[in-house]
């Protein structure tokens, strides 16, 4: 392979771009009218625009994407997560144009991509799944149909989409009166995001965890599972806090999600990256959830305690690599790792989803321009990011904005670095989960490792009745530099560094560079 | 000079003045003067030294909302005490058929993001509970329930499917 195609956008295009430039391929984006100046574009060997900001025109549509793979020359296409990433017809498409997917192949892509014929498969390899409809619900089915249906799964139920991923195109129905509306939400929801309307409903575990195996599979029937990652943290059902391993698996379920995950991956016949997700109840059982058939947003903890690279792996796997050359290559040691064997995790790892939301608003979407931006760094940081400073957020997409990983040799120490690099994240112009993470993971409740995926809502309300207690040591900094701010006359005010501040809006820009040249100058 | 200002709603008073050098500054709270050292990184990032603590300032003025003040991370919403009360008399005075007939802003249910208003729920005349969704609006992807906070009837409808909304926008208007 020589050249690749990323067929998505944002911060995980980026991260491709990174793997495909330290191995030597070159990179291919493509961009809607409204991503002309993110950073994939600007980042990438070459550019393409495939249409209008709205995804169904440009990022979800195949003929746009395998047009500019032919214009561009390249041999390959990575999907990213979300868009296309696990429609059969893209990875087809992809095929018969002759570039190499990256990615599984399209029949285990159909067969765990639909949500309800993956758990026939985990039931085929013995492992027990969440109980729910068989089949997904008739697009013509009646209020009488919906409600019929829903009495077999029994209430609290979900109602999930059968091509859904990224808790798009799910809904929580506690009551029975409530099931049309949520149904009719979820459809068009999921028709909007995936092109796929079908919806089936599954029982809605309480005090559950959301525990998920990372795996990977080659072109010789070899499928390897990694250490767990722990993905309870999640509002709105996507996830806003992943780490690895679990604080709460045992050695001895451990053993056992890896070997479930690895018959799982068998039973599909799976090639390349994938990850089996599931729900462990309050008494340690575990049930099959679904599968991701594509690279999963928390990938990176996975890399940070194994050293793998998991986008370089997906690239030499869809080459023909066997999987114990890719992890030997990829733990930079001699010994070749036999076949079927763990790669051993080396430490914590903590990722924290930064989403252009504002919690304080029930986590609404808040798009708008970042005036300011540094992002953290140091020892055991990542900050995989598809933001710059001056950058309008677009609303026409997933408010995902930037990931931060912290790795540590303890879960302790990976939390007060955590803590440490969200408190050096500045971010502003725009509301995000930043602040909120910060104090999330710095609380006796996370560092117990007590939550479920009901955490977040509870802790939303407990800091609610917390926003009323005074934090009297902030309020009084803040009052003194407020009045500075207001108070100061900014030119009288330049400081021993030379640098003065500026006024007026419109000379702005050019001031900041200007300040910035000085400041670099005086290095 | 004395600046006050509502800080997360309480009101503070502070005395600053300027020192015998450039950055340094006699700050007064609470009656006690203090030595502050203030730094302008930019014209709304500020390294504060007060008595030799280190505190880092980011003011962050996003185009829909209140100036908010971040003291080391932790956001703190500033208002300046002068820029208050005019500003809630000159609405009045301004007069105008709107304002006319007071509609109090807890009975408007408003858009909280730009996006696309997906469908209208509800139709005037339609008596609402608390809680009940009335709008759905479309937004990163997301479709996000509006729901009504009082019980009542809809007065106005203020937009259609399809439409796109700005931050702010009055979508349904609930009145008794």
């Amino acid at each position: 392979l020589n050249r690749l195609l990323i067929a998505n956008r944002g911060e995980i295009a980026v991260r491709i771009i990174r793997t495909c430039r330290d191995i030597g391929l070159s990179t291919v984006a493509v961009y809607s009218e409204a991503d002309r100046t993110s950073l994939h574009v600007r980042l990438a060997d070459e550019a393409y625009a495939i249409g209008p900001e709205r995804a169904s025109e440009s990022y979800l549509r195949i003929d746009k994407l395998i047009d500019a793979a032919r214009r561009a020359g390249a041999d390959a296409v990575h999907p990213g997560y979300g868009f296309l990433a696990e429609n059969p017809q893209f990875a087809e498409a992809c095929i018969s144009a002759g570039l190499t997917f990256i990615g599984p192949g399209p029949e285990s892509m159909r067969v765990m991509g639909s949500k309800t014929a993956a758990r026939g498969v985990a039931l085929g390899a013995g492992v027990p799944v969440v109980p729910g409809t068989e089949a997904p619900l008739s697009e013509d089915a009646s209020d009488a149909d919906l409600q019929a249906a829903s009495g077999v799964v029994g209430y609290p139920l979900l109602v999930k989409a059968v091509a859904g991923g990224g808790g798009k195109g799910m809904r929580v129905v506690r009551m029975p009166a409530d099931l049309p509306g949520a149904v009719r939400m979820a459809r068009s929801e999921a028709q909007s995001s995936f092109g796929d309307g079908h919806v089936y409903f599954e029982r809605l575990l309480d005090k559950a965890r959301h525990v998920e195996v990372q795996i990977l599979g080659d072109h010789y029937g070899t499928v390897v599972p990694f250490v767990e990652r722990e993905c309870s943290i999640q509002r709105r059902h996507q996830k806003l806090i992943e780490e690895t391993p679990s604080p709460v698996a045992s050695p001895e379920l451990r053993a056992r999600l890896m070997a479930a995950a690895e018959a799982i991956g068998r039973a599909a016949g799976y090639l390349s990256a994938g990850t089996i997700e599931f729900l462990v109840d309050s008494r340690g059982e575990f049930y099959f959830l679904e599968m991701n058939t594509r690279l999963q947003v928390e990938h990176p903890i996975t890399e940070a305690v194994t050293g793998v690279d998991f986008v370089r792996a997906q690239i030499e796997i869809a080459q023909g690599a066997k999987l114990e050359e890719v992890l030997a290559g990829a733990s930079g040691s001699t010994d070749v790792t036999p076949a079927g064997t763990r790669i051993p995790a080396r430490g914590h790892a903590i990722e924290v989803r930064v989403y252009a939301e504002n919690p304080d608003e029930g986590f609404l979407p808040w798009p708008g321009q970042i005036t300011h931006l540094r992002a953290p760094s140091g020892p055991g940081i990542r900050d995989d990011s598809g933001a710059f400073e001056g950058w309008m957020v677009p609303t026409a997409y997933d408010p995902l904005i930037s990931k931060v990983i912290a790795w540590a040799p303890t879960r302790d120490a990976a939390i007060r670095r955590m803590v440490r690099a969200l408190a050096e994240y500045d971010l502003r112009g725009i509301r995000t989960t930043i602040g909120f993470c910060r104090d999330l993971i710095a609380s006796p409740a996370f560092g117990a490792a007590e939550f479920d995926t009901t955490f977040v809502d509870r802790y939303v309300e407990e800091r609610g009745h917390g926003a009323l207690q005074h934090d009297e040591e902030g309020e009084e900094i803040a009052a003194i530099a407020g009045a500075l701010c207001l108070a100061a006359d900014p030119k009288a005010a330049t400081t021993k560094t030379g640098v003065s501040p500026t006024v007026g809006s419109g000379t702005r820009a050019e001031s900041l560079w200007a300040q910035r040249a000085r400041l670099e100058s005086l290095r | 000079m004395n600046v006050e200002m509502a800080v997360n709603g309480r009101l503070w008073k502070v005395g600053v003045e300027q020192g015998d050098r450039p950055g340094r500054f006699t700050v007064v709270v609470k009656g006690r003067p203090r030595a502050v050292d203030a730094a302008w990184i930019d014209a709304d990032t500020l390294s504060l030294l007060d008595r030799g603590v280190v505190h880092n300032v980011a003011v962050d003025r996003p185009a829909n909302g209140a100036m908010r003040v971040g003291v080391d991370g932790r956001m703190f919403e500033v208002v300046p005490a002068e820029s208050r009360k005019p500003g809630a008399a000159r609405m009045s005075d301004s007069g105008g058929p709107a304002s006319s007939v007071a509609v109090p802003a807890s009975h408007v249910v408003k858009a909280p993001m730009p996006g696309r208003v997906v469908r209208v729920l509800v139709a005037v005349g339609d008596r609402v509970i608390p809680r009940q969704a009335v709008v759905i609006v479309e937004a990163m992807k997301m479709e996000n329930e509006l729901r009504a906070s009082r019980e009542g009837t809809v007065k106005e409808i203020g937009v259609r499917a399809g439409a796109a909304v700005e931050t702010g926008a009055a979508l349904v208007v609930i009145g008794d």
